[in-house]
């Protein structure tokens, strides 16, 4: 579990290389900027879960995959504007997992996580056969919100890119304000004693609700925003793989840190485009760096550079 | 006004609470012994909620809670410590007791504003580590901490639920004879106005604090009395304290 300071000098350092990376990145820059920025906002929600309140989720996926479709659905059949759009489309997330997690959250350790998959696929097999959405060829055309009151055109990928980045930052402000909070202490008590939690009059099952609906939401907004991007959905955005993914960049990143999940989605990212242009068993490479980072480094990036800095400090002094 | 009512549970074919019923008066020390086995910690389990009745009522300030669950029991004022120390491993003594403190005042549902902000909470947190005597030890954490003091930590997160009634499971349980003193001091020293019933299995620390005892065998009530009651009965001597 990491400390509020430390998070909160993570987040710093993340915006700076954040930032000198849009100011320096070319044409191509601006894709990976957002495709990181969209997986980390994924990523962080997904932590909520995993990291804070011990809930370990393999069909995340379905939240995304919501907004995504709400949003395409919203702006390509009914001519919605795509912030109306992108309203509901967080809302409809947000919905759906506050159904889904009623009763998901009573369940514990591998049934949640049986649970979680069997929705993930259950909603991905329904889009993928739904004629209305498009079924499997998915649904192209997806409008972008339209900045232009305050001069910026969201199809530039430049504008896209730190479009993006606003996102991820406002999606950390909001998961570190619930981490703060007596909320979050809660769920990390649940998580540590459940039983000694409930004994002390804590209503597990509503605060877990609670944190299951704020994931659900914000990984309907990183839907949106994949939709935007890409201006294109398909079920692929809900296959179980893309769950599963973020779980690796979550442990990858370091678990309850929210910023190591952050810097996971970068690393994942920048290694697939690398690996893969390199090779044609890039998932075989990403695979074997898989299981040397949790032998390495068993408590992810934030935990091992936490470590690091502690001994230079000391080395300082 | 903790009242239990002909309690039953039973395990499959084991019957491990017969017919159960006392009542506890609003600031009694009652206290609960019993041979290993005599279910009493599955007594204090019907009484929190954590395991259901089969049979019987149990009433708390005179409102049936026969159906509420653990947490709603909680929050009406019972609170109990655990046989088996049960505390929240990944924080600090402060970071627990502020825990329940927040737990306590009802503030769970905030999620908007710093937890360390509740300037009252670590108040109270640290009026309660003084209480139990973990006031110099705050900031250690809890896995770091000997088991003295987790069991002293086991007490108070009891007690920072603010509690009206109090169940402590042998809370001297594997401490050394100095640290069993200020336990018994600690228990002695709760204010009158606090209904407490202990699970004790050493008797100086019973003889001490009750001012009634219970003595449960093979799940059914052997005998209740006053100590004075206790000490002279010949059938609890036989069962329980041997030949002492």
């Amino acid at each position: 579990m990491s400390s509020a300071r430390g998070r909160s000098a993570g987040a710093a350092l993340l915006a700076v290389v954040a930032l000198a990376a849009w100011l320096s990145v070319g044409y191509f820059g601006y894709e990976l900027i957002t495709e990181i920025a969209i997986l980390a906002i994924f990523a962080m929600s997904l932590d909520l879960l995993v990291g804070f309140a011990g809930m370990v989720s393999l069909g995340h996926a379905a939240f995304y995959g919501i907004g995504a479709y709400a949003i395409a659905a919203c702006t390509t059949m009914l001519g919605w504007s795509a912030f109306s759009a992108m309203v509901l489309a967080v809302a409809a997330s947000a919905a759906v997992a506050g159904i889904v997690g009623a009763f998901a959250v009573r369940l514990g350790g591998v049934f949640f996580i049986m649970v979680t998959l069997a929705v993930g696929e259950a909603v991905h097999a329904y889009l993928f056969k739904a004629r209305a959405f498009g079924g499997d060829d998915g649904l192209a055309g997806v409008t972008q919100l339209d900045l232009g009151a305050i001069g910026i055109d969201l199809a530039d990928p430049r504008a896209f890119a730190a479009f993006a980045l606003m996102a991820t930052g406002l999606s950390y402000a909001i998961l570190e304000t619930v981490v703060r909070s007596p909320f979050g202490c809660l769920l990390v008590a649940i998580h540590q004693n459940e039983r000694r939690a409930r004994a002390l009059g804590c209503r597990v099952e509503r605060v877990k609700l609670g944190a299951f609906t704020l994931a659900g939401a914000l990984a309907g907004l990183a839907g949106t925003l994949t939709a935007q991007h890409t201006r294109f959905i398909s079920p692929e955005l809900l296959a179980w793989t893309v769950s599963g993914e973020a779980l690796i960049v979550v442990i990858v990143g370091g678990m309850g840190s929210l910023v190591g999940p952050a810097a996971g989605a970068a690393v994942i990212v920048l290694a697939k485009h690398w690996v893969s242009g390199a090779t044609e068993f890039w998932m075989l490479c990403m695979g074997l760096a898989f299981i040397a980072v949790v032998v390495l480094a068993p408590n992810g990036l934030y935990a091992s550079l936490a470590a690091l800095l502690r001994r230079l400090r000391r080395v300082v002094r | 006004m903790l009242c239990a009512d002909g309690l039953q549970k039973r395990f499959g074919a084991l019957v491990v609470t017969r017919n159960v019923s006392f009542a506890l008066e609003p600031g009694e020390r009652r206290a609960l012994i019993g041979p290993n086995g005599a279910g009493k910690t599955t007594l204090f389990d019907l009484l929190t909620g954590e395991q259901r009745v089969d049979a019987g009522r149990i009433e708390f300030n005179s409102r049936d809670i026969t159906a509420d669950t653990p947490d709603a029991r909680a929050r009406a004022g019972l609170g109990r410590s655990f046989q088996r120390n049960s505390l929240f491993a990944g924080m600090s003594v402060a970071e627990n007791l502020v825990t329940a403190a927040a737990l306590a005042s009802g503030i769970g549902k905030v999620f908007w504003k710093p937890l360390v902000r509740y300037t009252r909470l670590r108040a109270k947190a640290e009026e309660i580590a003084n209480a139990v005597g973990l006031g110099d030890a705050m900031d250690v954490g809890v896995e770091a901490l000997p088991y003295g003091f987790q069991r002293q930590l086991e007490v108070g997160l009891a007690l920072a639920l603010d509690p009206v009634a109090l169940l402590l499971d042998e809370p001297t349980a594997g401490m050394s004879p100095e640290e069993t003193v200020a336990m018994k001091a600690l228990i002695a020293g709760l204010p009158r106005s606090l209904t407490v019933l202990v699970i004790e299995h050493d008797m100086d620390v019973v003889f001490d604090i009750a001012d009634h005892i219970t003595v449960l065998d093979a799940g059914s009530i052997l005998f209740e009395g006053t100590p004075e009651e206790v000490r002279g009965s010949a059938e609890v001597r036989a069962r329980y304290l041997g030949e002492a």
